[in-house]
C-alpha cells in the first residue's frame, strides 16, 4: 500500500470515526429521554461511569469552543473521535480541559497571577492562616507558571509593604529570599510552559 | 524538545495530515507506546505554529467540522534535523558505555 493509500484509508478511517460519534451522540439523546424520573437510577455501574465522562467531556468541549473559537470544532472532534475508538472519554475530556485554560501568553501569566496575589491579600486580611497559602502555590506553581506569579506577586506587595522598624531587618530578608525563589521558580515554569 | 512534539514533527514528514491523522500516525509509529490526546496534540502544534515549525497547509470540510490539515516548514525539518542529531549523539554514548560494561 503507497503512503496516499495509507492516509485516504486514514481518512476514511476519520470519517467513519465522525460517523460513530454522531450514532454515539444519538444514543446519548435516546438514553436522555428514556431516563427514568423518579430519582431511582437502576443503570450499571458501567453505563453511568460512560455517561459521567460524556457529561465531563462535553463540558471541555464548550470550554475548548470558548478558548478557540476559530479551532474549537476540530479540535473537539478530534477528541470525540479519540474518546470513542478508544474508550478514554475521562483522558481527552481531561486534556481538552487543560488545553483549554492554559495561559495564552506570558503577559495573561502576571495578570492572573495578580488577581491571585490580590485575591490572597484579602483572605490574609481576613485569617493569617492564609499566610500559607502561596507555599502551596509555589509549589503547584512548577506546572502552571500563573500559580507561581501569585506567589511572587503576593510575597512582593507585603515585601514593599512591610515595617522596616528594628528587629525586623532579618524577617525581611528572610521574605527578599522567598520573593527570589518565586521570581525563579516563575521563571522555570514560563519556560517549561513555552518550551516545544 | 518533548516526546509529543517529536512525533508530531515526525509523523508530518511524509506529508500533511489533519488533526486525527496525526494521532494515529503516531500511535502506528510508535507501536501504540505513544497515545497522544486531542489537548496535548493542538497544544504541541499551538507551540509549532508560533515557533514557525508547522504550518496550516488546507483546510477541507464535508458537511462535518472543518478538518485541517498541518505540514512542516523548512524550519521544522531543520528543527526535526537537530533533535535527530542529538538524539544519535546520546544514543553513541550510551552504545560506547555499554560497550566497556558488556564487552562482545
Amino acid at each position: 500500500m503507497s503512503a496516499t493509500d495509507d492516509r485516504a484509508g486514514r481518512d476514511d478511517a476519520h470519517g467513519a470515526t465522525a460517523a460513530g460519534v454522531s450514532a454515539a451522540r444519538a444514543g446519548d439523546r435516546v438514553s436522555a429521554a428514556g431516563n427514568n424520573r423518579t430519582g431511582c437510577d437502576d443503570r450499571a455501574p458501567g453505563e453511568r461511569d460512560t455517561r459521567a465522562s460524556g457529561w465531563l467531556l462535553r463540558g471541555a468541549a464548550r470550554l475548548a469552543l470558548a478558548r478557540y473559537p476559530e479551532r474549537g470544532p476540530e479540535i473537539v472532534a478530534t477528541a470525540k473521535a479519540g474518546a470513542t475508538d478508544r474508550g478514554a472519554a475521562l483522558a481527552e475530556a481531561a486534556s481538552l480541559a487543560v488545553l483549554a485554560l492554559r495561559p495564552a501568553s506570558t503577559r495573561a501569566v502576571w495578570l492572573h497571577g495578580a488577581l491571585l496575589a490580590v485575591a490572597l491579600a484579602g483572605l490574609v486580611a481576613l485569617t493569617p492562616l492564609a499566610l500559607v497559602l502561596p507555599f502551596a502555590l509555589l509549589a503547584l506553581g512548577v506546572f502552571d507558571p500563573r500559580l507561581a506569579a501569585g506567589a511572587t506577586l503576593f510575597w512582593l506587595f507585603r515585601l514593599v509593604t512591610a515595617d522596616l522598624a528594628e528587629g525586623h531587618l532579618a524577617r525581611w530578608l528572610l521574605m527578599l529570599a522567598g520573593l527570589a525563589l518565586a521570581a525563579h521558580v516563575t521563571r522555570l515554569s514560563l519556560r517549561r510552559a513555552a518550551a516545544l | 524538545m518533548r516526546e509529543p512534539t517529536f512525533f508530531v514533527l515526525t509523523a508530518l514528514l511524509p506529508g500533511p495530515l489533519h488533526g486525527y491523522g496525526i494521532i494515529k500516525s503516531v500511535e502506528e509509529m510508535s507501536g501504540g507506546r505513544v497515545t497522544l490526546r486531542a489537548g496535548t496534540l493542538y497544544a504541541a502544534l499551538d507551540r509549532l505554529e508560533k515557533a514557525g515549525a508547522v504550518a496550516l497547509d488546507r483546510e477541507e470540510s464535508e458537511g462535518g467540522p472543518p478538518r485541517r490539515y498541518y505540514r512542516l516548514t523548512p524550519e521544522g525539518i531543520d528543527l526535526l534535523e537537530a533533535e535527530r542529531r542529538r538524539l544519535e549523539e546520546n544514543a553513541s554514548l550510551v552504545r560506547e558505555g555499554l560497550r566497556q560494561v558488556r564487552p562482545a
